[in-house]
Protein backbone atom coordinates (compact mmCIF):
# COMPACT_ATOMS: atom_id res chain seq x y z
CA UNK A 1 0.00 0.00 0.00
CA UNK A 2 2.72 2.59 0.86
CA UNK A 3 4.37 1.59 -2.28
CA UNK A 4 1.34 3.06 -4.12
CA UNK A 5 1.42 6.54 -2.75
CA UNK A 6 5.04 6.41 -3.89
CA UNK A 7 3.87 5.33 -6.79
CA UNK A 8 2.18 8.55 -6.97
CA UNK A 9 4.65 10.84 -5.34
CA UNK A 10 7.21 9.58 -7.92
CA UNK A 11 4.74 10.42 -10.91
CA UNK A 12 4.21 13.76 -9.74
CA UNK A 13 7.61 14.20 -9.18
CA UNK A 14 8.55 13.27 -12.54
CA UNK A 15 5.78 15.40 -14.15
CA UNK A 16 7.40 18.84 -12.39
CA UNK A 17 10.86 17.86 -12.93
CA UNK A 18 9.64 18.63 -16.61
CA UNK A 19 8.98 15.03 -18.08
CA UNK A 20 6.60 14.55 -20.82
CA UNK A 21 3.49 13.40 -19.39
CA UNK A 22 2.98 9.83 -21.39
CA UNK A 23 6.90 9.30 -20.78
CA UNK A 24 6.17 10.03 -16.59
CA UNK A 25 3.30 7.71 -16.68
CA UNK A 26 4.69 5.16 -18.19
CA UNK A 27 8.12 5.69 -16.81
CA UNK A 28 6.35 5.50 -13.07
CA UNK A 29 4.66 2.82 -13.66
CA UNK A 30 7.73 0.37 -15.22
CA UNK A 31 10.03 1.92 -11.79
CA UNK A 32 6.97 0.67 -9.33
CA UNK A 33 6.78 -2.81 -10.95
CA UNK A 34 10.30 -2.81 -10.87
CA UNK A 35 10.86 -2.05 -7.13
CA UNK A 36 7.84 -4.13 -6.23
CA UNK A 37 8.33 -7.31 -8.82
CA UNK A 38 12.20 -7.32 -8.58
CA UNK A 39 14.25 -6.07 -11.58
CA UNK A 40 14.23 -9.85 -13.51
CA UNK A 41 10.86 -10.20 -13.08
CA UNK A 42 9.14 -7.13 -14.85
CA UNK A 43 6.26 -8.29 -16.67
CA UNK A 44 7.36 -6.68 -20.33
CA UNK A 45 4.01 -8.74 -21.62
CA UNK A 46 1.76 -6.86 -19.48
CA UNK A 47 3.39 -3.89 -20.04
CA UNK A 48 3.18 -3.17 -23.95
CA UNK A 49 -0.26 -5.23 -23.73
CA UNK A 50 -1.79 -2.46 -21.47
CA UNK A 51 -0.47 0.00 -23.97
CA UNK A 52 -2.13 -1.08 -27.04
CA UNK A 53 -5.00 -3.09 -25.32
CA UNK A 54 -6.23 0.58 -23.81
CA UNK A 55 -6.15 1.98 -27.31
CA UNK A 56 -7.63 -0.39 -29.18
CA UNK A 57 -11.08 0.25 -28.71
CA UNK A 58 -13.40 1.81 -31.46
CA UNK A 59 -15.02 4.47 -29.08
CA UNK A 60 -11.30 6.14 -28.64
CA UNK A 61 -10.97 6.21 -32.39
CA UNK A 62 -13.75 9.25 -32.24
CA UNK A 63 -10.81 11.31 -30.44
CA UNK A 64 -8.66 11.52 -34.14
CA UNK A 65 -11.59 11.94 -35.91
CA UNK A 66 -12.63 15.31 -33.95
CA UNK A 67 -9.33 16.36 -33.88
CA UNK A 68 -9.54 16.02 -37.93
CA UNK A 69 -12.38 18.12 -38.08
CA UNK A 70 -10.79 20.95 -36.52
CA UNK A 71 -8.13 21.17 -38.47
CA UNK A 72 -9.93 20.40 -41.90
CA UNK A 73 -12.21 23.70 -40.63
CA UNK A 74 -9.13 26.04 -39.60
CA UNK A 75 -7.64 24.71 -42.93
CA UNK A 76 -10.70 25.33 -45.59
CA UNK A 77 -11.07 28.70 -43.92
CA UNK A 78 -14.30 27.69 -42.56
CA UNK A 79 -13.31 29.32 -39.28
CA UNK A 80 -13.04 32.98 -41.21
CA UNK A 81 -15.98 32.51 -42.46
CA UNK A 82 -18.03 31.58 -39.16
CA UNK A 83 -16.09 35.18 -37.50
CA UNK A 84 -17.74 36.27 -40.48
CA UNK A 85 -21.19 35.47 -39.85
CA UNK A 86 -20.87 35.63 -36.09
CA UNK A 87 -19.83 39.60 -37.06
CA UNK A 88 -22.86 39.72 -39.37
CA UNK A 89 -25.40 38.56 -36.91
CA UNK A 90 -24.11 40.34 -33.30
CA UNK A 91 -21.54 42.47 -34.51
CA UNK A 92 -24.06 46.02 -33.87
CA UNK A 93 -24.57 45.00 -30.27
CA UNK A 94 -23.13 46.85 -28.01
CA UNK A 95 -19.23 45.71 -27.40
CA UNK A 96 -20.32 44.07 -30.52
CA UNK A 97 -16.70 42.51 -31.38
CA UNK A 98 -16.45 40.89 -27.82
CA UNK A 99 -20.18 39.62 -28.21
CA UNK A 100 -18.66 38.39 -31.74
CA UNK A 101 -15.99 36.65 -30.26
CA UNK A 102 -18.12 34.41 -27.55
CA UNK A 103 -20.37 33.91 -30.35
CA UNK A 104 -17.96 32.87 -32.94
CA UNK A 105 -16.04 30.43 -30.53
CA UNK A 106 -19.69 28.99 -29.61
CA UNK A 107 -19.95 28.38 -33.16
CA UNK A 108 -16.65 26.78 -33.66
CA UNK A 109 -17.14 24.59 -30.43
CA UNK A 110 -19.67 22.88 -32.19
CA UNK A 111 -16.76 21.94 -34.33
CA UNK A 112 -13.46 21.40 -32.66
CA UNK A 113 -12.59 19.33 -29.44
CA UNK A 114 -10.53 21.64 -27.75
CA UNK A 115 -10.01 24.39 -26.30
CA UNK A 116 -6.23 25.73 -27.37
CA UNK A 117 -6.84 24.56 -31.16
CA UNK A 118 -9.30 26.92 -30.41
CA UNK A 119 -7.36 29.58 -28.97
CA UNK A 120 -4.81 29.48 -31.42
CA UNK A 121 -6.65 29.84 -34.77
CA UNK A 122 -9.73 31.81 -33.95
CA UNK A 123 -8.17 33.60 -30.97
CA UNK A 124 -5.69 35.19 -33.39
CA UNK A 125 -8.33 36.06 -35.87
CA UNK A 126 -10.69 37.63 -33.22
CA UNK A 127 -7.94 39.56 -31.46
CA UNK A 128 -6.74 40.85 -34.82
CA UNK A 129 -10.38 42.13 -35.65
CA UNK A 130 -10.95 43.86 -32.12
CA UNK A 131 -7.49 45.58 -31.93
CA UNK A 132 -7.81 46.94 -35.63
CA UNK A 133 -11.28 48.33 -34.05
CA UNK A 134 -9.63 49.99 -30.74
CA UNK A 135 -10.81 48.11 -27.93
CA UNK A 136 -8.33 47.70 -25.18
CA UNK A 137 -6.15 45.11 -24.49
CA UNK A 138 -7.81 43.48 -21.25
CA UNK A 139 -11.09 43.21 -22.81
CA UNK A 140 -10.14 41.54 -25.64
CA UNK A 141 -7.71 39.36 -24.48
CA UNK A 142 -9.53 38.96 -21.22
CA UNK A 143 -12.87 37.60 -23.51
CA UNK A 144 -11.18 35.48 -26.18
CA UNK A 145 -9.27 33.12 -22.98
CA UNK A 146 -12.72 33.11 -21.80
CA UNK A 147 -14.65 32.23 -25.01
CA UNK A 148 -11.69 29.96 -26.08
CA UNK A 149 -12.83 27.31 -23.04
CA UNK A 150 -15.91 26.70 -24.45
CA UNK A 151 -14.72 24.54 -26.53
CA UNK A 152 -14.09 21.85 -24.86
CA UNK A 153 -17.54 21.12 -23.27
CA UNK A 154 -19.97 21.50 -26.35
CA UNK A 155 -19.73 18.58 -28.31
CA UNK A 156 -17.58 17.32 -30.06
CA UNK A 157 -15.11 16.99 -27.16
CA UNK A 158 -11.89 14.80 -27.15
CA UNK A 159 -12.25 15.40 -22.75
CA UNK A 160 -15.58 14.14 -22.92
CA UNK A 161 -14.34 10.88 -24.84
CA UNK A 162 -11.47 10.37 -22.93
CA UNK A 163 -13.74 10.42 -19.27
CA UNK A 164 -16.21 8.28 -20.99
CA UNK A 165 -14.08 5.75 -21.79
CA UNK A 166 -11.88 6.02 -18.27
CA UNK A 167 -15.33 5.84 -16.10
CA UNK A 168 -16.73 3.24 -18.13
CA UNK A 169 -19.68 5.70 -19.10
CA UNK A 170 -21.75 5.91 -22.27
CA UNK A 171 -19.68 8.52 -24.73
CA UNK A 172 -22.79 9.93 -26.33
CA UNK A 173 -23.89 10.69 -22.92
CA UNK A 174 -21.24 12.38 -21.58
CA UNK A 175 -21.00 14.13 -25.53
CA UNK A 176 -24.52 15.20 -24.95
CA UNK A 177 -24.72 16.26 -21.31
CA UNK A 178 -21.88 19.25 -22.81
CA UNK A 179 -24.24 20.73 -24.85
CA UNK A 180 -26.22 22.91 -22.24
CA UNK A 181 -23.39 23.78 -20.15
CA UNK A 182 -21.78 25.08 -22.94
CA UNK A 183 -24.23 26.81 -24.55
CA UNK A 184 -24.61 28.56 -20.96
CA UNK A 185 -21.21 29.82 -20.56
CA UNK A 186 -21.52 31.33 -24.04
CA UNK A 187 -24.96 33.12 -22.98
CA UNK A 188 -22.93 33.97 -19.26
CA UNK A 189 -20.32 35.51 -21.39
CA UNK A 190 -22.33 37.18 -23.33
CA UNK A 191 -23.90 38.72 -20.66
CA UNK A 192 -20.39 39.61 -18.71
CA UNK A 193 -19.56 41.18 -22.22
CA UNK A 194 -22.63 43.38 -21.87
CA UNK A 195 -22.17 44.63 -18.57
CA UNK A 196 -18.57 45.55 -19.28
CA UNK A 197 -19.63 47.00 -22.45
CA UNK A 198 -21.31 49.78 -20.39
CA UNK A 199 -18.69 50.06 -17.67
CA UNK A 200 -15.88 50.39 -20.06
CA UNK A 201 -17.67 52.13 -23.15
CA UNK A 202 -17.22 49.23 -25.31
CA UNK A 203 -17.39 50.34 -29.37
CA UNK A 204 -19.90 48.75 -31.59
CA UNK A 205 -19.86 48.26 -35.40
CA UNK A 206 -22.25 49.11 -38.12
CA UNK A 207 -25.44 46.52 -38.85
CA UNK A 208 -24.29 45.31 -42.09
CA UNK A 209 -28.39 45.16 -43.20
CA UNK A 210 -30.14 41.71 -44.09
CA UNK A 211 -28.66 40.99 -47.16
CA UNK A 212 -25.05 41.22 -45.76
CA UNK A 213 -26.07 38.73 -43.10
CA UNK A 214 -28.00 36.40 -45.54
CA UNK A 215 -25.12 36.32 -48.00
CA UNK A 216 -22.22 35.37 -44.84
CA UNK A 217 -24.95 32.90 -43.37
CA UNK A 218 -25.00 31.31 -47.06
CA UNK A 219 -21.17 31.41 -46.83
CA UNK A 220 -20.83 29.89 -43.33
CA UNK A 221 -23.96 27.54 -43.33
CA UNK A 222 -22.07 24.22 -44.38
CA UNK A 223 -19.32 24.63 -41.77
CA UNK A 224 -22.88 25.46 -39.61
CA UNK A 225 -24.59 21.97 -40.61
CA UNK A 226 -21.02 19.94 -39.75
CA UNK A 227 -22.03 20.37 -35.35
CA UNK A 228 -26.18 19.16 -36.43
CA UNK A 229 -25.04 16.40 -38.26
CA UNK A 230 -23.05 15.48 -35.23
CA UNK A 231 -24.87 15.89 -32.77
CA UNK A 232 -27.83 15.08 -34.72
CA UNK A 233 -26.80 11.73 -35.55
CA UNK A 234 -26.20 11.11 -32.18
CA UNK A 235 -29.39 12.82 -30.51
CA UNK A 236 -31.79 10.61 -33.05
CA UNK A 237 -29.74 7.39 -32.51
CA UNK A 238 -28.64 7.10 -35.71
CA UNK A 239 -24.83 6.89 -34.85
CA UNK A 240 -22.62 5.88 -31.97
CA UNK A 241 -20.40 9.05 -31.29
CA UNK A 242 -17.38 7.36 -33.46
CA UNK A 243 -19.81 6.94 -36.34
CA UNK A 244 -20.94 10.53 -36.17
CA UNK A 245 -17.68 11.93 -35.29
CA UNK A 246 -16.42 9.90 -39.37
CA UNK A 247 -19.72 11.39 -41.20
CA UNK A 248 -18.84 14.46 -39.64
CA UNK A 249 -15.34 14.26 -40.60
CA UNK A 250 -16.19 13.14 -44.37
CA UNK A 251 -18.83 16.01 -44.48
CA UNK A 252 -16.51 18.67 -43.13
CA UNK A 253 -13.51 17.11 -46.41
CA UNK A 254 -16.26 17.23 -48.86
CA UNK A 255 -17.22 20.50 -48.45
CA UNK A 256 -13.94 21.76 -48.00
CA UNK A 257 -13.15 20.27 -51.34
CA UNK A 258 -16.00 20.41 -52.97
CA UNK A 259 -18.03 23.31 -51.83
CA UNK A 260 -15.53 25.95 -51.33
CA UNK A 261 -12.75 24.48 -53.03
CA UNK A 262 -10.12 25.93 -50.77
CA UNK A 263 -8.00 23.09 -49.84
CA UNK A 264 -6.15 21.33 -51.96
CA UNK A 265 -3.50 18.07 -52.01
CA UNK A 266 -0.87 19.30 -50.27
CA UNK A 267 -3.56 21.37 -47.99
CA UNK A 268 -4.77 18.07 -47.01
CA UNK A 269 -1.96 16.39 -46.68
CA UNK A 270 -0.76 18.77 -43.71
CA UNK A 271 -4.29 18.01 -42.17
CA UNK A 272 -4.07 14.16 -42.15
CA UNK A 273 -0.25 15.39 -41.02
CA UNK A 274 -1.23 17.62 -37.70
CA UNK A 275 -4.12 15.04 -36.76
CA UNK A 276 -1.65 12.10 -36.76
CA UNK A 277 1.02 14.20 -34.77
CA UNK A 278 -2.21 15.71 -31.90
CA UNK A 279 -3.99 12.02 -31.89
CA UNK A 280 -0.10 10.29 -30.97
CA UNK A 281 0.35 12.86 -28.54
CA UNK A 282 -3.41 12.27 -26.75
CA UNK A 283 -3.58 8.85 -27.45
CA UNK A 284 0.44 8.20 -25.99
CA UNK A 285 -0.34 9.13 -22.51
CA UNK A 286 -3.85 7.35 -22.70
CA UNK A 287 -1.88 4.47 -23.42
CA UNK A 288 0.34 5.24 -20.47
CA UNK A 289 -2.06 5.86 -18.27
CA UNK A 290 -3.50 2.73 -18.67
CA UNK A 291 -0.94 1.01 -17.44
CA UNK A 292 -0.39 3.20 -14.87
CA UNK A 293 -4.47 2.91 -14.26
CA UNK A 294 -3.94 -0.89 -14.13
CA UNK A 295 -1.15 -0.30 -11.35
CA UNK A 296 -3.35 1.88 -9.19
CA UNK A 297 -6.39 -1.04 -9.60
CA UNK A 298 -3.90 -3.66 -8.25
CA UNK A 299 -2.54 -1.61 -5.66
CA UNK A 300 -6.42 -0.49 -4.98
CA UNK A 301 -5.19 3.09 -4.27
CA UNK A 302 -9.19 4.47 -5.22
CA UNK A 303 -10.01 2.35 -2.42
CA UNK A 304 -7.68 3.61 -0.10
CA UNK A 305 -8.59 7.19 -1.06
CA UNK A 306 -12.34 6.94 -1.19
CA UNK A 307 -12.31 5.15 2.41
CA UNK A 308 -9.09 8.32 3.78
CA UNK A 309 -11.90 10.92 2.33
CA UNK A 310 -15.22 8.76 4.62
CA UNK A 311 -12.86 9.09 7.38
CA UNK A 312 -12.79 12.95 7.16
CA UNK A 313 -16.46 13.26 6.22
CA UNK A 314 -19.62 11.27 4.85
CA UNK A 315 -21.29 14.57 4.00
CA UNK A 316 -21.87 14.23 -0.23
CA UNK A 317 -22.14 18.32 -0.25
CA UNK A 318 -18.72 18.09 1.08
CA UNK A 319 -17.52 15.53 -0.21
CA UNK A 320 -17.80 17.28 -3.94
CA UNK A 321 -16.62 20.19 -2.43
CA UNK A 322 -13.45 19.22 -1.55
CA UNK A 323 -13.12 17.45 -5.24
CA UNK A 324 -13.83 21.00 -6.82
CA UNK A 325 -11.57 22.64 -4.62
CA UNK A 326 -8.91 20.26 -5.67
CA UNK A 327 -9.67 19.59 -9.40
CA UNK A 328 -9.48 23.29 -9.23
CA UNK A 329 -5.74 23.11 -8.30
CA UNK A 330 -4.73 20.55 -10.32
CA UNK A 331 -6.17 21.98 -13.30
CA UNK A 332 -4.15 24.93 -12.52
CA UNK A 333 -0.95 22.56 -12.87
CA UNK A 334 -1.84 20.12 -15.23
CA UNK A 335 -3.53 19.59 -18.90
CA UNK A 336 -6.97 18.29 -19.30
CA UNK A 337 -6.22 15.26 -20.72
CA UNK A 338 -3.65 14.49 -18.19
CA UNK A 339 -5.60 15.34 -15.06
CA UNK A 340 -8.67 13.20 -16.74
CA UNK A 341 -6.24 10.51 -17.24
CA UNK A 342 -5.08 9.91 -13.88
CA UNK A 343 -8.03 11.41 -12.08
CA UNK A 344 -10.84 10.04 -13.32
CA UNK A 345 -10.56 6.10 -11.99
CA UNK A 346 -9.45 7.34 -8.55
CA UNK A 347 -12.94 10.07 -8.81
CA UNK A 348 -15.33 8.34 -10.40
CA UNK A 349 -16.15 5.80 -8.09
CA UNK A 350 -16.06 8.54 -5.13
CA UNK A 351 -18.56 10.93 -6.49
CA UNK A 352 -20.63 8.09 -7.24
CA UNK A 353 -20.40 6.43 -4.10
CA UNK A 354 -21.85 9.62 -2.74
CA UNK A 355 -24.60 9.38 -4.91
CA UNK A 356 -24.03 11.60 -8.21
CA UNK A 357 -24.74 10.58 -11.91
CA UNK A 358 -21.19 9.74 -13.55
CA UNK A 359 -22.42 11.50 -16.46
CA UNK A 360 -22.94 14.66 -14.51
CA UNK A 361 -20.25 14.75 -12.64
CA UNK A 362 -18.08 13.71 -15.81
CA UNK A 363 -19.37 17.42 -17.34
CA UNK A 364 -18.47 19.29 -13.72
CA UNK A 365 -15.02 17.51 -13.74
CA UNK A 366 -14.16 18.53 -17.35
CA UNK A 367 -15.44 22.05 -16.66
CA UNK A 368 -13.44 22.56 -13.77
CA UNK A 369 -10.26 20.99 -15.26
CA UNK A 370 -11.01 23.41 -18.62
CA UNK A 371 -10.78 26.24 -16.53
CA UNK A 372 -7.28 25.66 -15.31
CA UNK A 373 -6.10 25.77 -18.56
CA UNK A 374 -6.63 29.25 -18.60
CA UNK A 375 -5.18 29.60 -14.91
CA UNK A 376 -1.32 30.43 -14.23
CA UNK A 377 1.01 29.13 -13.48
CA UNK A 378 0.33 26.75 -16.35
CA UNK A 379 -2.65 27.00 -18.63
CA UNK A 380 -2.21 26.22 -22.11
CA UNK A 381 -4.76 28.75 -23.05
CA UNK A 382 -2.81 31.57 -21.73
CA UNK A 383 0.42 30.58 -22.80
CA UNK A 384 -1.33 30.55 -26.39
CA UNK A 385 -2.75 33.91 -25.55
CA UNK A 386 0.70 35.51 -24.19
CA UNK A 387 2.23 34.18 -27.53
CA UNK A 388 -0.63 35.53 -30.05
CA UNK A 389 -1.00 38.91 -28.72
CA UNK A 390 2.43 39.39 -27.59
CA UNK A 391 1.46 40.81 -24.37
CA UNK A 392 3.73 39.67 -20.89
CA UNK A 393 2.10 36.85 -18.76
CA UNK A 394 0.59 38.64 -16.13
CA UNK A 395 -1.32 41.08 -18.34
CA UNK A 396 -3.69 37.93 -20.24
CA UNK A 397 -3.96 36.51 -16.30
CA UNK A 398 -5.28 39.97 -15.48
CA UNK A 399 -7.04 40.04 -18.01
CA UNK A 400 -8.79 36.77 -17.79
CA UNK A 401 -10.08 36.14 -14.23
CA UNK A 402 -13.62 38.40 -14.52
CA UNK A 403 -14.40 35.75 -17.59
CA UNK A 404 -13.41 32.89 -15.51
CA UNK A 405 -15.17 33.57 -12.72
CA UNK A 406 -18.64 33.90 -14.62
CA UNK A 407 -17.44 30.14 -15.84
CA UNK A 408 -17.05 29.24 -12.73
CA UNK A 409 -20.36 30.49 -11.43
CA UNK A 410 -21.72 28.33 -14.49
CA UNK A 411 -20.14 25.08 -13.25
CA UNK A 412 -21.60 25.99 -9.70
CA UNK A 413 -25.26 25.98 -11.92
CA UNK A 414 -24.91 22.91 -13.27
CA UNK A 415 -23.85 21.21 -10.00
CA UNK A 416 -26.97 22.61 -8.25
CA UNK A 417 -29.43 21.53 -11.25
CA UNK A 418 -28.27 18.16 -12.24
CA UNK A 419 -30.78 18.33 -15.31
CA UNK A 420 -28.83 21.04 -16.95
CA UNK A 421 -26.22 18.27 -17.94
CA UNK A 422 -28.71 15.33 -17.94
CA UNK A 423 -31.66 17.03 -19.98
CA UNK A 424 -30.17 16.40 -23.66
CA UNK A 425 -28.63 12.59 -23.01
CA UNK A 426 -32.12 11.88 -21.36
CA UNK A 427 -33.75 12.77 -24.63
CA UNK A 428 -31.73 10.30 -27.13
CA UNK A 429 -33.24 7.46 -24.87
CA UNK B 1 7.30 10.71 -40.60
CA UNK B 2 4.68 11.23 -43.58
CA UNK B 3 4.62 7.14 -42.66
CA UNK B 4 1.99 8.63 -39.99
CA UNK B 5 0.20 10.29 -42.12
CA UNK B 6 -0.71 7.86 -44.17
CA UNK B 7 -1.56 5.52 -41.37
CA UNK B 8 -3.79 8.60 -40.64
CA UNK B 9 -5.80 8.74 -43.72
CA UNK B 10 -5.93 4.79 -44.06
CA UNK B 11 -7.50 4.91 -40.28
CA UNK B 12 -9.94 7.72 -41.62
CA UNK B 13 -11.23 5.39 -44.40
CA UNK B 14 -11.36 2.02 -42.47
CA UNK B 15 -13.59 4.28 -39.99
CA UNK B 16 -15.67 5.17 -43.03
CA UNK B 17 -15.75 1.99 -44.41
CA UNK B 18 -17.56 0.46 -41.18
CA UNK B 19 -19.75 3.15 -41.38
CA UNK B 20 -20.89 2.23 -44.73
CA UNK B 21 -20.72 -1.33 -43.52
CA UNK B 22 -23.18 -0.79 -40.63
CA UNK B 23 -25.85 1.40 -42.97
CA UNK B 24 -25.48 0.11 -46.57
CA UNK B 25 -24.73 -3.39 -45.61
CA UNK B 26 -21.77 -3.73 -47.97
CA UNK B 27 -19.72 -6.53 -46.86
CA UNK B 28 -17.02 -5.20 -45.15
CA UNK B 29 -16.44 -6.89 -41.73
CA UNK B 30 -12.60 -6.44 -41.48
CA UNK B 31 -12.82 -2.60 -41.20
CA UNK B 32 -13.38 -2.21 -38.00
CA UNK B 33 -10.53 -4.55 -37.23
CA UNK B 34 -8.92 -1.89 -39.61
CA UNK B 35 -9.39 0.74 -38.16
CA UNK B 36 -8.36 0.00 -34.78
CA UNK B 37 -5.09 -1.36 -36.37
CA UNK B 38 -4.42 1.87 -38.42
CA UNK B 39 -4.51 3.95 -35.72
CA UNK B 40 -2.65 1.89 -33.71
CA UNK B 41 -0.11 1.99 -36.11
CA UNK B 42 -0.37 5.80 -36.31
CA UNK B 43 -0.23 6.29 -32.72
CA UNK B 44 3.35 4.53 -32.20
CA UNK B 45 4.42 5.99 -35.28
CA UNK B 46 3.26 9.09 -34.24
CA UNK B 47 5.43 8.70 -31.13
CA UNK B 48 8.53 8.72 -33.48
CA UNK B 49 7.51 12.39 -34.42
CA UNK B 50 6.70 13.43 -31.04
CA UNK B 51 10.06 12.20 -29.59
CA UNK B 52 11.89 13.95 -33.00
CA UNK B 53 9.66 17.20 -31.88
CA UNK B 54 9.66 17.13 -28.32
CA UNK B 55 5.81 17.91 -28.85
CA UNK B 56 4.54 16.22 -26.05
CA UNK B 57 2.82 18.08 -22.97
CA UNK B 58 4.99 19.01 -20.15
CA UNK B 59 5.24 21.00 -17.38
CA UNK B 60 7.93 23.72 -18.19
CA UNK B 61 8.17 25.38 -14.35
CA UNK B 62 11.89 23.87 -14.09
CA UNK B 63 12.95 25.20 -17.36
CA UNK B 64 11.44 28.78 -16.92
CA UNK B 65 13.65 29.15 -13.02
CA UNK B 66 16.74 26.94 -13.32
CA UNK B 67 17.80 25.84 -16.81
CA UNK B 68 18.70 29.18 -18.55
CA UNK B 69 21.81 27.68 -19.78
CA UNK B 70 22.82 25.98 -22.86
CA UNK B 71 24.51 23.47 -20.92
CA UNK B 72 21.80 22.66 -18.18
CA UNK B 73 19.62 22.49 -20.53
CA UNK B 74 21.33 19.41 -22.47
CA UNK B 75 22.13 17.68 -18.74
CA UNK B 76 18.20 17.63 -18.36
CA UNK B 77 17.93 16.64 -21.81
CA UNK B 78 20.07 13.90 -21.12
CA UNK B 79 18.41 13.10 -17.93
CA UNK B 80 15.28 13.12 -19.30
CA UNK B 81 16.54 11.04 -21.89
CA UNK B 82 17.65 7.95 -19.95
CA UNK B 83 14.14 7.99 -18.52
CA UNK B 84 12.12 7.96 -21.66
CA UNK B 85 15.27 5.60 -23.22
CA UNK B 86 14.26 3.02 -20.48
CA UNK B 87 10.90 3.08 -20.83
CA UNK B 88 10.85 3.07 -24.61
CA UNK B 89 13.05 -0.33 -24.02
CA UNK B 90 10.29 -1.68 -21.75
CA UNK B 91 8.17 -1.20 -24.26
CA UNK B 92 9.67 -2.67 -27.24
CA UNK B 93 10.70 -5.80 -25.23
CA UNK B 94 7.31 -6.21 -24.56
CA UNK B 95 6.22 -5.74 -27.85
CA UNK B 96 8.55 -7.98 -29.11
CA UNK B 97 7.65 -11.07 -26.83
CA UNK B 98 3.77 -10.54 -27.49
CA UNK B 99 4.76 -10.22 -31.16
CA UNK B 100 6.34 -13.79 -30.85
CA UNK B 101 3.48 -15.18 -28.96
CA UNK B 102 1.00 -14.13 -30.74
CA UNK B 103 2.41 -14.75 -34.38
CA UNK B 104 0.53 -17.50 -35.09
CA UNK B 105 -3.14 -16.20 -34.06
CA UNK B 106 -5.13 -14.99 -37.28
CA UNK B 107 -7.57 -11.86 -35.76
CA UNK B 108 -10.89 -12.71 -36.36
CA UNK B 109 -12.20 -10.87 -38.99
CA UNK B 110 -9.00 -10.72 -40.91
CA UNK B 111 -7.32 -13.76 -41.69
CA UNK B 112 -4.76 -12.40 -43.75
CA UNK B 113 -3.25 -10.50 -40.62
CA UNK B 114 -1.96 -11.66 -37.74
CA UNK B 115 -2.26 -10.67 -33.88
CA UNK B 116 1.35 -10.52 -34.05
CA UNK B 117 1.20 -7.12 -36.26
CA UNK B 118 -0.41 -5.52 -33.92
CA UNK B 119 2.22 -5.58 -31.28
CA UNK B 120 4.63 -5.08 -34.10
CA UNK B 121 3.37 -1.19 -34.05
CA UNK B 122 4.44 -0.94 -30.70
CA UNK B 123 7.79 -2.39 -31.30
CA UNK B 124 8.86 -0.39 -34.41
CA UNK B 125 7.80 2.86 -32.75
CA UNK B 126 9.38 2.50 -29.87
CA UNK B 127 12.42 1.06 -31.80
CA UNK B 128 12.40 4.31 -34.37
CA UNK B 129 12.02 6.40 -30.85
CA UNK B 130 15.01 4.98 -29.88
CA UNK B 131 17.02 5.83 -32.55
CA UNK B 132 15.85 9.05 -32.85
CA UNK B 133 16.06 9.97 -28.98
CA UNK B 134 19.73 8.34 -29.14
CA UNK B 135 20.70 10.66 -31.88
CA UNK B 136 19.08 13.99 -29.63
CA UNK B 137 21.10 12.59 -26.54
CA UNK B 138 24.18 12.64 -28.44
CA UNK B 139 24.20 16.38 -29.71
CA UNK B 140 23.20 16.66 -25.37
CA UNK B 141 26.82 14.84 -24.86
CA UNK B 142 28.37 16.81 -27.27
CA UNK B 143 26.91 20.03 -25.90
CA UNK B 144 27.76 18.52 -22.10
CA UNK B 145 31.48 18.34 -23.27
CA UNK B 146 31.12 21.84 -24.68
CA UNK B 147 32.31 20.13 -28.45
CA UNK B 148 29.37 21.36 -30.14
CA UNK B 149 30.07 23.36 -33.15
CA UNK B 150 27.86 26.11 -32.82
CA UNK B 151 26.07 26.15 -36.37
CA UNK B 152 24.60 22.52 -36.32
CA UNK B 153 22.99 22.46 -32.52
CA UNK B 154 22.15 25.72 -32.30
CA UNK B 155 18.45 25.01 -33.97
CA UNK B 156 17.29 22.80 -31.00
CA UNK B 157 18.33 25.36 -28.33
CA UNK B 158 16.50 28.74 -29.77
Amino acid sequence: MISAVWLLVALIGLLVLGLSAGFALGAASLGYLGITRGLDSIPYEIIAQRLVGTIDSFTLLAIPLFLFVGHIMNESGATTRLFGFANALVGHWRGGLAQVNVMASMLFAGMSGSGTADAAVLGAIELKAMREAKYDDRTSIGVTVGSALIGPIIPPSIAAIIYAVLAEVSPADVLLAGAVPGLLMAVSLMVLVALLARRRGLPSEAFPGWRALASSLGQAIWALLTPVILIGGILAGLFTATESAAIAALWATLVAVLVHRSIGLKGLARVFWKSAFDSAIIMFILACSGLFGWILTRARLPQTIADGIAGITTDPTLIMLMIVVFLLIVGCFMAVAVSLNILTPILVPIAVAVGMDPVHFGVIMIMVLVIGEATPPFGMVLFVMTRIAKVPFDLVVRASWPFLLTIFLVVMLVWLVPDLALWVPSLAR
Amino acid sequence: MALAAVCFAGFLLMVLAQVFYRYFGVSMVFSEDAARLFNIYAVFLGLVMIVHAEGDVRIDLIDRFFLIGKRSRAVAGLAYGIVMLTLLAAIATGAFLLMRSNWGLSLPAMTILHQGHIYLAPFLGSLLSILVLVEKMRQHLLVCAGLDAADTTQRDYE
